[in-house]
């Protein structure tokens, strides 16, 4: 804290004495004050003689400030306790962790195993805990030791709440089966697709629509996604089973707080299970800022709990929430389905969701009566008790009359009345003015037509509002679609969408090119076949080299051999006790190896079927993963537990050779040459092993906590890792040196390699799938049709031996082959453009040609194909701005910062050069005639201008444009008509070319360069320099119009209006590509652009027809390449034309 | 406030940025206290019989925790003032929300300060004339909370805030210039001059 004296010197040397020494001097002494020291007075009379008074004086000043010094900041926790803790989470207390069963709320749920009792248990861990306040923390303890207590046949039970390593959690009874959600996600799916399942599914899936819903023995709600009066019947079972056990938990005087229907668990027995007791006091039920996961909490909140008055939150509030999941199971899709917390909050207070009927015509009138009641606004209308709400659905199942009534008009009318007093007015002054009408009719012929112009005034005045709260509704419902997508909630996403497809008479469809996006993100690709083969987890997949055999094993040591080209069960084998999680075929087919949990090592003859050898591998747990050399007469094991790795005679199993490893290892793989092993172990460490005596070669430490699960090799020797961590790191053999990881966005659970395509498939990452081609700038997401809940994570990978095709077995138990040119990818494109950063980005308005100005040679290229078409010659474009003009067919650039250049868009020759006057150019901007381009220059003598030209005719187009001094930092953004929006020095100013004189400051503090008009002229946005926003200004009164949050995404880089000014692309400093919906303000969704870690987001253009994005990068990659990615929001190129381009063979 | 906790930071932010979910939350909680202070000072006593400091700052802690890898990326600016700033938006939300403050309608980017001088100013002056084993005796308190209120007022803006960063956020004199968006020296110059303006206030000569 204190400067040292070295220092103070220095400054005493180097500055005057003066008002800052003495600045500095106070803040120095201010340290010593605050850190408790005593003041040398003396030092300071001899050094600062003409100070030393003035800071006396200040002392007592500076001692009352230092009274109010806060404390410390927490100590730092010893360095390494955090990696420690990821290698020691496999264990926690007396639990073992088996697995990831999901996410969500504040916690982590573990499928874990109570070592001491040996029973599966489900531990709830609450990472964040660790944050919490004392006070929190206790809550929370108090709470769940209350829950604890509950004791009911449909409660699932707590056995422990514990604090291990700082780690809070929570173990509760284990629940074989589904949630509720998933349940509702699946029925809405099958019923929004009735067909394409059996279709897609020919051979062995039996012929129903949602067959898991089956093999769950749910079977009243499976009958064709809850068609017939047994579906309402078996929603009032469920609802009975969950009232009574609220009701329980309510007279032992808990309050759940938290039901929806993903805490509804049912087990494979149909038995509703109601879980979470007690975890609803870690998350507030105010109405303070709530993201993701936890909107998903809000859903389902009572009007009451939502507006967080504490006192009136009780047991009424859990009866409304398990109506509105009641609802839900009858509608199949949300009752209140915005993602805007705003509009939800609205939504939850005021309207009542649609009536029931409106979903299915056949609801039983007092089913629908029952639920209205549970979920009336006000709960002294409600059921008083859940036992009431209990007694009512038993009452509707024995065909009695029940006690609910349904809401009568008038009720209906005054309930109206209450909530939209507005809208009431305005009838209410409809009405008047009908009155008046027939008033006037009597009294006086003539005041009839105003009078009637007025009724229709106020007629049109309600459309509009109308028509605004549907644009409204529209942009909402395309954000919380994106994100249910994110989520693999493919359902959910079209359940939404399906409400736009078919636009009402009358209606102004509000969809563009951005509804097409993600219409095609919900329509994943079908599988040629896939089965429920397996009752848990798949583990391994494996495909024959003959292409006879595929064989898929599971977390239950279950393996199942199938045909690869139907799908069709030949052969089922209990191999292991425990889970499954190595498979290789010999390299004839004939044998069959796997190895899992109990240590086993077994091969199977593939002709009978039969076990022919089991080894018992030395020591550790659990075998993750076996790799056979290229002639089939070694086989390599790495097990997680004891870290081992063994070399086995394949045929005899006799061992050969023994590494050990730094660390757990999780994968193993001969190097080509089969000299040399390669593995990979937790802590991200990589290893290379002589084969022959056993020696470690080399050991690379990637320094990261998380764990390297999953290694592929190239015939080039070139090593691929990834796991937990969300990269894929590459290591190249050959040279020894690693290159650039890939960014995946999220774990990686399995990876396979073909070598023919030069392919790399991922299970994980950002889609259920994502694939790499060799030497592509980045990686694609894939999206596949599981037709599944969030849940069906893609757990295993396997190429058929054409390499046409793959096999990918899921956590759910599902095998399914896909060819990948079906797969649809995320249609992001990225092109090499060139080399160097790219300066200026240029896009023809056609949408056909793209260049970037980076390192000469600068290329044309084709926007869909990467080809080029023609490279520049005769003079080369600066790293600057860069534009096509004159209809697309020539091309502008700087070429130094006194000319500009003119290119034929088609030969590559430079037509033109244009030297406007003497003076610096640093920027250009043509102007939407194509032909006049304005440039402004700077110079110091005869003064700063902004200057016109003809690009066709060389000549200059209008009178010079004179402006202030200092000139230096000129940018023109964009202009339309006669206007045009300068800025320097921090201030946007809006120019009338016709009247320039007349300049008027619009703005100031604005971001460099993001300054765009809209294509109307009328509105001007612009990033703020200082905070997150862009504000919307009015172009003719330079008066604020809107705002717009970025919300932490960083400073606005750049921004696109799209040609129709409905849409805004906002590139940030923080590499986020955002696309806002301008009339309501919404962000619909964010697009990814993220291609490595080094670059980010930068220039973003539209196609003239808005139809495709352009985003280019801030910096070239670790191969010095200029990357544009390329987003075809619209769709007019069928999708499996795109999977594939001329970018694929980078390495050629 | 000691540099011994940057280095330790710079290992647990590598670390987070890679998804280490144990390693971001030790380092969001270290920042707990700080921020919790910040929030207290310049909370409107109006919300504070309905909001917990330490809520807005388990809110704000909580985007910082997703927002943290994109953070990482690029560092626009120091941790402490980015994860301030978060902190800061979470409250003028609430306080928008719940204040019904008025739109605003002039453009004008301001980092700091947006709607509440008065809960601030209310805070530091009552802080100051509480501490009554301080030099000044606690006899004249009612009066001196009096004139502290009157010399915090009559401060600059700009004056004021470096107080506030420094002696109830307890921010160093580098993060305060990140985040006034000024320098090191402006800041350090700011200091003295509402120090002196406050000597004068509370008649410490």
């Amino acid at each position: 804290m204190i400067r040292p004296r070295d220092r103070l010197e220095r400054t005493s040397l180097a500055s005057p004495e003066g008002e800052s020494v003495l600045a500095r001097l106070v803040d120095e002494v201010a340290d010593k004050i605050e850190a408790g020291e005593t003041i040398d007075w003396e030092h300071y009379a001899t050094e600062w003689p003409a100070h030393v008074d003035e800071l006396r004086r200040l002392a007592p000043t500076l001692e009352a400030m230092a009274e109010l010094a806060p404390g410390e900041s927490l100590p730092p926790k010893a360095e390494g306790a955090s990696s420690a803790r990821s290698a020691e989470l496999q264990t926690l207390g007396d639990f073992r962790l088996l697995r990831e069963a999901g996410r969500g709320g504040m916690g982590i749920v573990y499928e874990a195993e109570q070592i001491s009792l040996g029973r599966r248990v489900a531990l709830k861990v609450l990472p964040f805990a660790a944050m919490m306040d004392s006070r929190q923390l206790q809550r929370f303890k108090n709470e769940a030791r209350t829950a604890a207590t509950i004791s009911h046949p449909h409660v699932v039970a707590v056995y422990a709440v514990g604090c291990e390593r700082g780690l809070h959690y929570f173990a509760m009874q284990f629940i074989d089966g589904r949630t509720l959600a998933e349940v509702i996600g699946e029925l809405a799916q099958a019923r929004s697709q009735p067909t394409r399942g059996e279709q897609a599914a020919p051979y062995d899936v039996p012929q129903r629509v949602a067959p898991d819903v089956d093999t769950g023995r749910l079977c009243p709600l499976s009958t064709a996604a809850g068609q017939g009066r047994g579906y309402f019947r078996r929603v009032a079972e469920l609802g009975i089973q969950a009232a009574r056990a609220l009701d329980h938990a309510h007279e032992c005087g808990v309050v759940h707080r938290d039901i929806k229907p993903s805490n509804l668990l049912l087990d494979h027995d149909g038995k509703l299970w109601v879980a979470d007791f007690g975890l609803a006091s870690t998350t507030r039920e105010g109405d303070l800022t709530l993201t993701g996961d936890l909107l998903g909490t809000l859903r389902y909140m009572s009007p009451e709990q939502m507006r967080g008055r504490p006192g009136a939150v009780d047991s009424r509030t859990d009866i409304y929430s398990l109506g509105i999941t009641l609802y839900e199971l009858i509608a199949l899709r949300q009752a209140f389905p915005s993602a805007d917390r705003q509009v939800l909050f609205e939504q939850i207070a005021e309207i009542d969701p649609p009536p029931l009927t409106r979903f299915r015509r056949d609801v039983p009138t007092d089913l629908q009566t029952i639920i209205g009641k549970a979920i009336h606004k006000d709960a002294g209308s409600r059921y008083q008790t859940a036992g009431e709400l209990a007694d009512d659905l038993q009452r509707f199942l024995d065909s009695k009359p029940v006690r609910a009534r349904p809401t009568l008009p008038h009720e209906t009318v005054a309930k109206w009345v209450r909530r939209r007093p507005a809208w009431a007015a305005l009838i209410g002054v409809c009405v008047a003015a009908c009155l008046v009408v027939i008033g006037l009719l009597a009294w006086h012929g003539r005041s009839l037509s105003r009078a009637l112009a007025d009724t229709e005034q106020l007629r049109q005045e309600g459309l509009q509002r109308e028509a605004q709260l549907r644009t409204q509704l529209y942009s909402a419902d395309v954000a919380d679609a994106m994100a249910k997508i994110d989520r693999n909630d493919v359902a959910g996403a079209q359940a939404i969408l399906g409400a736009y497809r078919q636009p009402l008479s009358g209606e102004v469809d509000p969809r563009g090119p951005e509804w097409e996006y993600i219409e095609r993100h919900s329509t994943p690709a079908e599988p040629l076949w896939r089965a429920k083969h397996h009752a848990s987890e798949v583990q391994a997949v494996a495909i024959s080299p003959t292409g006879r055999h595929g064989a898929s094993s599971d977390r239950l040591g279950v393996l199942k051999v199938w045909d690869p080209r139907s799908g069709k069960l030949l052969k089922e084998l209990q191999l292991h006790e425990g889970e499954a999680r190595a498979l290789v075929f010999s390299p004839d087919g004939s044998r069959l190896y796997s190895a899992g949990q109990d240590r086993m090592i077994k091969v199977v003859d593939t002709s009978t079927w039969q076990v022919v050898r089991t080894r018992q591998f030395a020591h550790g747990r659990t075998i993750y993963s076996l790799a056979l050399s290229e002639d089939g007469t070694r086989l390599a094991s790495a097990a997680r537990d004891d870290g081992g790795i063994r070399l086995w005679n394949a045929s005899d199993l006799s061992l050969l050779q023994e590494f050990t490893p730094p660390a757990g290892s999780y994968d193993v793989a001969f190097v080509p040459g089969e000299k040399e092993l390669i593995s990979v172990h937790a802590r991200h460490i990589l290893c290379r092993w002589n084969i022959a005596d056993g020696k470690l070669l080399e050991t690379r430490d990637f320094g990261h906590a998380s764990s390297f699960q999953e290694v592929a090799i190239t015939d080039d020797g070139l090593v691929f890792a990834s796991g937990t961590n969300s990269l894929v790191f590459c290591f190249d053999l050959a040279a020894g040196q690693p290159r650039e990881p890939l960014p995946a966005g999220n774990s990686i659970h399995a990876m396979a390699w073909s070598s023919r395509r030069g392919t790399l498939l991922l299970a994980g990452g950002n889609g259920q799938l994502c694939r790499w081609d060799l030497g592509a700038p980045a990686l694609s997401d894939l999206r596949m049709g599981w037709r599944q809940g969030p849940r069906g994570r893609v757990m295993a990978v396997a190429w058929l031996p054409e390499e046409q095709s793959f096999v990918a077995g899921s956590s759910d138990g599902w095998v399914g082959v896909w060819e990948t040119a079906s797969i649809p990818t995320d249609w992001r494109r990225n092109l090499v453009t060139g080399r160097g950063k790219a300066g200026g980005l240029a896009y023809s308005a056609d949408g056909r040609w793209l260049a970037t100005a980076g390192e000469a040679p600068v290329r044309i290229m084709n926007a869909t194909t990467g080809q080029t078409r023609v490279t520049l010659s005769d003079a080369n474009p600066a790293p600057g701005p860069l534009q096509f003009a004159h209809g697309d067919q020539s091309l502008i650039g700087l070429i130094d910062n006194t000319a500009l250049g003119v290119w034929d868009a088609e030969s590559g020759r430079l037509l033109r050069q244009i030297e406007p006057r003497a003076g610096t150019i640093q920027q250009f901007q043509v102007a939407p005639d194509g032909r006049t381009v304005a440039i402004p220059v700077s110079a110091s003598v005869a003064g700063s201008a902004v200057v016109f030209f003809d690009l066709v005719t060389g000549a200059r187009s209008r009178p010079d444009l004179p402006c202030k001094e200092p000139p230096a930092q000129f940018h023109f953004p964009i202009q339309t008509g006669p206007a045009l929006v300068t800025f320097h020095d921090g201030v946007a100013e809006l120019v009338d070319l016709k009247n320039p004189a007349a300049a008027r400051v619009t703005a100031d503090s604005v971001y460099q360069g993001a300054v765009r008009l809209s294509p109307d002229g009328k509105t001007v946005a612009f990033g703020a320099n200082l905070g997150w926003h862009v504000h919307l200004i009015d172009a003719t009164t330079g008066l604020h119009k809107q705002t717009i949050s970025l919300n932490g995404k960083g400073v606005a880089r750049d921004i696109a209006w799209s040609p129709d000014g409905r849409l805004l692309a906002i590139s940030t400093t923080l590499g986020a590509v955002e696309l806002w919906h301008v009339p309501t303000l919404r962000l619909l969704y964010p697009l990814n652009p993220h291609l490595s870690l080094l670059t980010h987001a930068h220039l973003v253009r539209f196609s003239a027809d808005g139809r495709t994005l352009v985003v280019s990068q801030n910096e070239t990659n670790s191969r010095g390449e200029t990357v544009v990615t390329i987003f075809p929001l619209g769709t007019d190129t069928p999708p499996s034309a795109r999977s594939f381009g001329p970018w694929r063979r980078g390495l050629d | 406030m000691s540099d011994s906790s940057d280095e330790g930071r710079e290992a647990l932010l590598l670390r987070a940025s890679t998804g280490d979910q144990s390693a971001a939350d030790h380092l969001l909680g270290r920042y707990r206290t700080r921020l919790r202070q910040m929030v207290k000072c310049r909370m409107d006593p109006r919300l504070s019989p309905r909001f917990d400091p330490s809520d807005v700052v388990q809110e704000a802690l909580l985007a910082a925790a997703v927002k943290l890898p994109e953070y990482c990326r690029d560092r626009p600016i120091g941790f402490y003032p980015w994860l301030r700033r978060l902190t800061w938006e979470r409250l003028t939300d609430l306080q928008r929300k719940h204040l019904k403050a008025k739109r605003r309608t002039v453009v004008r980017e301001e980092p700091l300060q947006e709607e509440l001088p008065d809960a601030s100013v209310d805070a530091l002056a009552q802080s100051l004339a509480l501490s009554a084993t301080g030099p000044l005796g606690a006899a004249i308190r009612e009066e001196r909370l009096a004139r502290i209120r009157q010399a915090l007022g009559d401060l600059d803006e700009e004056q004021r805030e470096v107080l506030l960063l420094r002696y109830l956020e307890g921010l160093r004199m580098n993060d305060i210039a990140e985040v006034l968006e000024t320098t090191v020296a402006a800041v350090k110059m700011r200091h003295l001059r509402a120090l002196r303006r406050l000597r004068e206030a509370l008649g410490l000569s």
